[in-house]
């Protein structure tokens, strides 16, 4: 698995410690930045770097990690592109559903809200949970790519 | 406001009771289905119609549901002009909720937020996190919330469409 990472300013510090702790647990990382703390960036702009790098990265499990004060505002920026599925990690049954219901692949962490013990469950129920596979989730998953065209 | 409602199987009754309790607020309610509860239906089927009605300005805004309503808010944040907020439970921040410093205790911040930061215009509910209680609270409290206006948060919204690959 390679992961993407990138954050805006309320989400530089925690990126800085994933960072770490991904590549300690042998996780192929790559920071997306932003590469120093600007306490005036713009989050839709690394959401966009993040998406860019997994689109054109030919890896077979390529993911994104994206981290501001709420998460919300990234998840938006992320969904904004197809192939992307982004989820705010609230907590580990929601990333879990997620995984497992919408393989998703791009998690995006509320910084704000959440100790470091409980971003590295949310993480790690988000890294080790497989896509079930049912045939109804990749029907829904396709209509994602496909329908918002038509209609 | 002219209220989109939509829903798949997992907020079907739910969401029944929320749009009572949101004309009995004095909002229209304009329904997007399902009519009839359908165990296998697909989400993306009744939220891209009730998406588009909010992206066009047909409806000010949209309650959505599903069992984690992660997937619906993916669906509906496809839309260009959408902006889905997520909300499945009270959770109190631990640190500064603003660039001024704020520090807020209130569990339903994030309710707030997504409409003073991000003008949030759609809000996707998990149904099976949720109690009915929790979702009226958050839904008035998420419709009686202004946006800020403050140039950095209309400078995000604004990249959220024009920033491409």
């Amino acid at each position: 698995m390679k992961i993407f990472i990138g954050a805006d300013h309320n989400g530089y510090d925690l990126k800085a410690t994933l960072v770490d702790y991904l590549k300690r647990g042998g996780y192929e990382v790559i920071d997306e930045g932003d590469a120093e703390k600007h306490p005036d960036d713009d989050f839709p702009q690394f959401a966009a770097k993040v998406v860019q790098a997994m689109a054109t990265d030919p890896s077979s499990d390529v993911r994104g990690i994206l981290i501001t004060g709420g998460g919300q505002g990234m998840a938006m920026a992320a969904n904004r592109f197809k192939g992307i599925r982004a989820c705010v990690g609230w907590n580990q049954d929601t990333v879990r559903d997620a995984r497992n219901d919408n393989d998703c692949n791009v998690l995006c962490i509320p910084a704000r809200n959440l100790d470091f013990e409980q971003v590295v469950g949310i993480l790690q129920t988000w890294l080790m949970t497989p896509f079930s596979g049912a045939p109804r989730y990749k029907r829904r998953i396709e209509m994602l790519d496909e329908l918002g065209d038509l209609l | 406001m002219i209220i989109a409602l939509t829903t798949d199987h997992a907020g079907f009754d739910a969401l029944k009771e929320l749009k009572v309790f949101l004309q009995d607020l004095g909002h229209e309610c304009v329904d997007y289905g399902p009519t009839q509860f359908d165990a296998d239906d697909d989400y993306p089927v009744y939220i891209f119609p009730a998406a588009h009605a909010v992206a066009e300005g047909t409806c000010q805004r949209a309650i959505i549901m599903g069992g984690s309503g992660q997937g619906e808010a993916m669906a509906a944040n496809r839309v260009p002009g959408v902006r889905a907020a997520l909300f499945y439970g009270p959770v109190t921040a631990k640190v500064a909720v603003d660039a001024e410093g704020t520090m807020s205790d209130d569990p339903y911040e994030i309710i707030k937020l997504s409409r003073q930061h991000n003008d949030a215009n759609v809000l996707s509910l998990s149904g099976r996190f949720l109690s009915l209680d929790e979702m009226k609270y958050a839904l008035k409290l998420w419709l009686d919330t202004p946006f800020s206006g403050a140039p950095r948060h209309i400078r995000r919204i604004d990249k959220l469409d024009s920033v491409s690959l």
